[in-house]
């Protein structure tokens, strides 16, 4: 019995294609909203995840500021700043650092080459910084071991530089001018690509000197700390902690007046964040939901109103109430079902095209997909309940003699 | 002995559609044996489709009593009212009443959906319904490719497939042109022969010339009730 009544459903819907289409638009539109916006959070947490593996598998950060802190900025704002020579007092007074690297960069920097302009990001360079970026050259040098304190007014420029001021000649040797300072051009990075629309080669490398005479030595910067091995970490960690403190001249009760980072706490803040994010995208792929759901509601009234004459007729030949309130709300399903099946066909294709043809990766995974499944489900019935009992109440007549 | 299929106690229907009571049927009382072939008429307004819909348990009376098979009708809640529409009915519209997007089949086996008769049985016996009614051809026809008497034939066949106790017919041949009007007059000949209880609404004296009985309606009251042939007219 239901699955003849799912028959009448399905034929009804697929002898009025147009309607039954625009009438899941709205899910189709709502559903898809949703699986693209869940598979652009996930990717960008994916992508998020491998910036924060970057910081290599036994280092944390010593910051000014905590991680995507919520609480008051201006207790932060009072403490000392984290300068360069922190580094240095680090690696050379823990027994289990093996290294600590100064971060030293600036953002919306401008570069110059006889009339042509880039803004750019300036890195100052330290020993280890191409291997911790992960950057390859594509011609010429990185800098070596003794240019790197010294007033050396070479540069390292990134693929969107050189394609900007060096369209079509060789930039290696060219002068360039940053902040009024000139530079010789020594060599280009291989392309990187963009990270979250975030251009990764829009980027130079000068030396520290040049980038402390440029911003200050005492300017905040994060210090990257990278233990021997994983069981030192909590060791390196209390060393470093006790160094700043000296530095620092804090008294036992003072609290510490800087932040340490792990890789795991900026992943749960990181996570954080990306709930807050979920529950925006959430509510804004419920409205169209909604908005949806409402359609598929309002066109199902339609719909018995135009057919209560085939009601009428139903009841005549035996169909009771449930009967028929059971073939039009299966009908409501089957609709926001079919429209969540082809938001989630659309909103995977779409992600999956994305992904393809930009370096921007997103990921719809399987449990979005169930979710939106039963979600186009619940919204059938809750949409469907109310005409459908609306049909099942007509009584056999006066929906016979419906004009 | 013939026994009663229908027995109808002073039946009254009264609607009030503004301040005024229109008494479409004014204390009707009736009894109809299985086998009979009933003509009703009467002037439009006379309570004729009124009288019918009660009969075939569509609609229900104000007042009054009303036993189908035994079963007192009025008792029966909404569920067994269907049940009886299906099971014990088979009726005739003047429209037609098929669904305009399926087949000649598929119409026909309609009620068969209700009674949870398998699809298998369901198209086997539709076939022989449509074949009775000599549209063994048509099966797969839609009603817009079917003339006004074929589309009739189906809506009999249907009326026919779950083999009811009683056939209601109102106006049948109300959309028909009088050739097709006799072809269907002539199909309720042959299914009162086969010992079928059929009522044919109508208001065609020609129509009702092939009934056993006719009944006469007048202001919802019955004006006239006598046999064919037996009265001069
Ligand atoms: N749903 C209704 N509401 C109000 N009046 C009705 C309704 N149905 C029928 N009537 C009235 O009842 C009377 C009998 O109608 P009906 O049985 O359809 O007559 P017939 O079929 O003999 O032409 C008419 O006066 C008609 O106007
Ligand atoms: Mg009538």
């Amino acid at each position: 019995m239901f699955f003849d009544l799912l028959k009448i459903a399905v034929s009804s819907i697929f002898k009025n294609k147009m309607r039954s289409f625009l009438t899941m638009l709205g899910i189709i539109i709502g559903i898809m909203v949703i699986i693209l916006m869940q598979a652009a959070i996930e990717g960008f947490r994916v992508e998020m995840q491998k910036e924060i593996n970057k910081l290599g598998a036994n280092s944390f950060l010593v910051t000014k500021y905590p991680a995507m802190g919520n609480s008051d900025w201006r207790e932060y704002w009072k403490r000392p700043n984290i300068t360069y020579d922190y580094a240095d007092i680090i690696e050379n007074s823990c027994t289990n650092v093996e290294n600590a690297v100064p971060l030293q960069e600036r953002w919306g920097q401008e570069i110059k080459s006889g009339n042509k302009k880039a803004t750019i990001k300036i890195h100052g360079a330290t020993e280890n910084w191409i291997k911790l970026f992960a950057y390859d050259i594509e011609s010429g040098r990185y800098f070596n071991f003794t240019e790197l304190n010294k007033r050396v007014d070479n540069i390292i420029i990134g693929k969107s530089v050189k394609n900007e001021l060096f369209e079509f000649t060789d930039p290696i040797g060219q002068y360039v001018f940053v902040n009024g300072i000139r530079f010789k051009v020594v060599g280009l990075f291989a392309e990187k690509g963009k990270f979250f629309g975030q251009n990764k080669d829009d980027i130079v490398v000068i030396s520290t000197f040049h980038f402390q005479r440029m911003f200050g030595k005492n300017q905040n910067l994060p210090v990257q700390v990278s233990a021997y091995d994983q069981e030192s970490i909590p060791k390196a960690i209390d060393e470093t902690i006790v160094t700043l403190r000296r530095i620092r001249n804090l008294k036992s009760e003072d609290e510490n007046d800087f932040e340490i980072m792990t890789k795991d706490e900026i992943a749960t803040k990181m996570n954080g964040v990306i709930a807050i994010i979920y529950l925006a995208a959430l509510s804004i792929g419920g409205m169209s939901l909604l908005v949806g759901s409402i359609g598929v509601m309002n066109i199902m009234l339609v719909s018995i109103t135009e057919r209560t004459r085939e009601i009428g007729l139903r009841r005549s030949v035996g169909a009771n109430r449930n009967n028929i309130m059971v073939q039009f709300l299966i009908e409501a399903v089957i609709i926001t079902l079919l429209g969540g099946i082809i938001g989630i066909g659309t909103g995977v294709g779409i992600a999956k095209l994305v992904s393809t043809f930009s370096k921007f990766s997103t990921v719809a995974p399987l449990w979005t997909i169930m979710t939106a499944f039963s979600v186009s489900v619940f919204i059938g019935l809750v949409a469907g309940i109310f005409p459908a009992i609306k049909a099942g109440k007509l009584n056999p007549i006066d929906a016979l003699r419906h004009e | 002995m013939e026994e009663n299929l229908i027995k109808i106690e002073n039946i009254r229907k009264t609607y009030t559609p503004g301040k005024e009571k229109i008494h479409a049927l004014d204390g009707i009382s009736l009894d109809i044996k299985k086998g009979e072939y009933i003509a009703i008429m009467g002037a439009s307004g006379s309570g004729k489709s009124t009288l019918m819909n009660i009969i075939g348990c569509l609609d229900v009376a104000t007042s009054g009593k009303y036993y189908l098979n035994k079963h007192n009708v009025e008792s029966l809640n909404d569920n067994e009212l269907a049940t009886i529409r299906n099971k014990e009915i088979g009726f005739v519209f003047q429209t037609f009443n098929l669904l305009a997007r399926s087949t000649a089949l598929h119409n026909v086996e309609l009620p068969l959906i209700y009674s949870k008769v398998s699809s298998s049985q369901r198209k086997e016996r539709s076939i022989a319904a449509l074949k009775k009614v000599g549209l063994g051809d048509r099966m797969m026809h839609k009603p817009n490719e079917l003339s006004g008497g074929q589309k009739q034939r189906v809506a009999v066949a249907r009326a026919l497939i779950n083999d009811p106790s009683i056939i209601l017919a109102d106006e049948p041949t109300g959309n028909l042109d009088s050739k097709t009007s006799i072809d269907i007059m002539n199909l309720f000949n042959e299914l009162h022969e086969e010992g079928n209880t059929i009522i044919v609404v109508t208001h065609e004296p020609d129509i009702a010339e092939f009934a056993k009985r006719v009944i006469h309606l007048k202001d919802g009251k019955i004006e006239q009730d006598y046999l064919n042939g037996l009265v001069t007219k």
